[in-house]
């Protein structure tokens, strides 16, 4: 049987898919992948179903060794991976022979990476989804001597990739206004466009603290306001003025008053910021934010379409003798 | 500056969701149209995806591919013209009713012994209060089933601990605030815990994994430690699957 046995593994690496939408009345938020746009380019590159999981990591250090034959590859934030100490290639499939091993080092952008497996990762079915809730206690996160299973038996070995996206060089993050916002200060609401903020290191996929140059908001009001719904993307100002934006696993209420929300065309894109960078936000209009989410949507939806044949540098090839230089050629008819 | 607000009042919470508010804080009436309204969006249109209620609002999730904002709120608009907010709530709720059993205090509800000095009550008073209620499951949140329960009476307005203790056990039952408070996971919590009910609310292999519903009744009963082993959780559930099969 094939898989993946894990060697090491850093501290919040879980199985991710595109969440558990429907339980929201139960106390149960969405969660799922922190960027969703990663999961679906593993899921194009290997032809896998939609709801098929990952495992994301957020923190480098994993080690897997291949038991039998396997055919992974790794998308979203990229890091230094390698397959037996060389040098392998992020969105591109890699075929893994028997005791291969696998490992992840630091990350050279962004701040989640994905692993899949063809047909998806095996893991416990919870409310309709394979996703880890840490906070919630759902779902698996593997630890060393488990095993990553791919759901599907069978698989074509043909490598392919993906053109990387653009998005981790982005720096604006688009915002709209929400019911809070008009209890705020007028310096504080401005402060949301020309101040200038930072991801700091006190983030998981609940939320992410900021710093910005604006200093802390004025917090009177959060004394006032009851909990109320929120949703991925609140940009909540807790007790002490520091804005928090929270993110795919926070909680389906909270008592703190929130000065804006992320567009959900922009979370992704947010959530693989790296700590200590500077970003700017920008309001923009319910419109806009509905077409850039039909953009994203669109863009998704046709990443089958942008998959093409990787054919191997010569350079990365060790035993270029023997290497069958005519395997790797698709022919025009595919 | 405070503004003003009429209720109810609609806002967009991002691109993906619309909040109706009907009050500023929580009480009774606000709750109570809470859930009504909640009830009125089973009829939803093609495109509303989910809706959860809040101790003052409604969240209502949809996809804006599918259906724009506006259209979402025009239908809400509709429904909020249509009913008299008032006096007409009552009768849109539609909830089950459940009797819970309750093992009050001992190593079940630890605080139950600080009660008399908190609240002036005798233990025995105060536990005869919390089963003679009919109480609103009036959301879930923080956790997954986790159920506020409201409201009690003012001998229930108890402070919380300013700290949090070690997590509290899945079906503990927790006051404060003329809340009650049923946890379905184990929870960090300053709210005091006065007991324990054997029926677990969250099954997450059953095909309706939580027991509990927003708009649902509960009135707890007492039982010894000794009845509550007798208790066959199995009959809740059986219950709930009975009776959401007939909606």
């Amino acid at each position: 049987m094939p898989g993946l046995r894990i060697e090491q593994i850093p501290p919040g690496a879980a199985l991710q898919d595109e969440g558990r939408p429907g339980y929201r009345r139960f106390g149960v938020t969405k969660g799922g992948a922190m960027d969703p746009y990663a999961l679906a380019e593993g899921q194009a590159l290997l032809q896998n179903k939609n709801g098929s999981a990952a495992l994301e990591m957020a923190s480098a250090g994993s080690r897997f060794r291949s038991l039998g034959c396997n055919l992974v590859v790794c998308t979203g934030a990229e890091m230094k991976l390698t397959v037996n100490g060389h040098r392998a290639p992020w969105r591109q499939t890699i075929s893994l022979a028997n005791d291969d091993y696998l490992e992840f080092g630091a990350f050279r952008e962004g701040t989640y990476g994905y692993l899949h497996l063809p047909g998806g990762i095996q893991g416990p079915v919870l409310l309709g989804s394979r996703s880890a809730h840490a906070q919630a206690e759902l779902g698996w996160r593997p630890q060393i001597g488990d095993r990553l299973d791919p759901v599907a038996a069978e698989w074509s070995d043909d490598t392919l990739r993906l053109p990387p996206p653009d998005y981790f060089s982005q720096r604006t993050i688009r915002i709209m206004a929400g019911p809070q916002t008009g209890l705020f200060r007028e310096d504080d609401r401005r402060a949301l466009e020309e101040a200038e903020f930072t991801v700091t290191a006190t983030r998981n996929r609940v939320g992410v603290r900021l710093e910005s140059t604006h200093g802390p908001m004025d917090a009177e009001l959060g004394t006032s306001i009851v909990s109320d719904a929120i949703v991925a993307g609140d940009i909540q100002v807790a007790a002490d003025g520091i804005a928090v934006i929270l993110l795919a696993d926070c909680q389906p209420v909270g008592g703190y008053p929130r000065i804006a929300t992320v567009i959900s065309a922009d979370l992704h894109i947010f959530a693989q910021i790296p700590q200590d960078m500077k970003f700017r936000m920008r309001l923009v209009g319910l419109d806009r934010a509905v077409g850039e989410l039909s953009e994203l949507r669109r863009e998704i939806a046709t990443l089958p379409t942008k998959l093409e044949p990787a054919l191997r540098d010569p350079r990365d090839i060790s035993d270029l003798m023997s290497y069958s230089l005519i395997d790797g050629v698709v022919s025009g008819e595919d | 500056m405070i503004e003003r607000v009429r209720y109810p009042r609609i806002c967009p919470v991002g691109d993906q969701a619309l909040l109706v508010e009907f009050g500023a804080s929580y009480s009774r009436r606000t709750s109570r149209q809470v859930l009504a309204f909640d009830n009125v969006m089973n009829r939803a249109p093609r495109g509303v995806c989910e809706t959860a209620p809040t101790l003052k609002s409604v969240l209502i999730h949809f996809d804006p591919e599918l259906i724009p904002a506006r259209q979402v709120e025009n239908w809400c608009r509709d429904q909020l013209a249509e009913i008299d907010w008032d006096t007409k709530t009552e009768r849109l709720r539609e909830g089950l009713r459940w009797k819970l059993p309750v093992v009050y205090g001992g190593e079940h509800g630890p605080d139950l012994t600080e009660i008399p000095g908190l609240s002036g009550q005798t233990e025995r008073q105060f536990i005869d209060s919390h089963t003679s209620l009919d109480l609103d499951v009036v959301c879930l949140g923080f956790s997954p089933g986790l159920a506020y329960l409201a409201e009690l009476p003012k001998i229930f307005d108890l402070p919380r601990r300013q700290s949090y203790g070690r997590p509290v056990p899945a079906g503990s039952i927790l006051v404060a605030n003329r809340q009650t408070v049923l946890p379905a996971t184990p929870i960090p919590t300053g709210w005091r815990r006065i007991g324990m009910t054997p029926v677990p609310t969250f099954l997450p292999d059953r095909k309706i994994p939580f027991l509990l519903a927003p708009g649902d009744c509960v009135r707890f009963y007492p039982v010894s430690a000794k009845e509550a082993e007798k208790i066959s959780p199995e009959t809740f559930w059986d219950r709930l699957e009975h009776a959401r099969s007939q909606d």
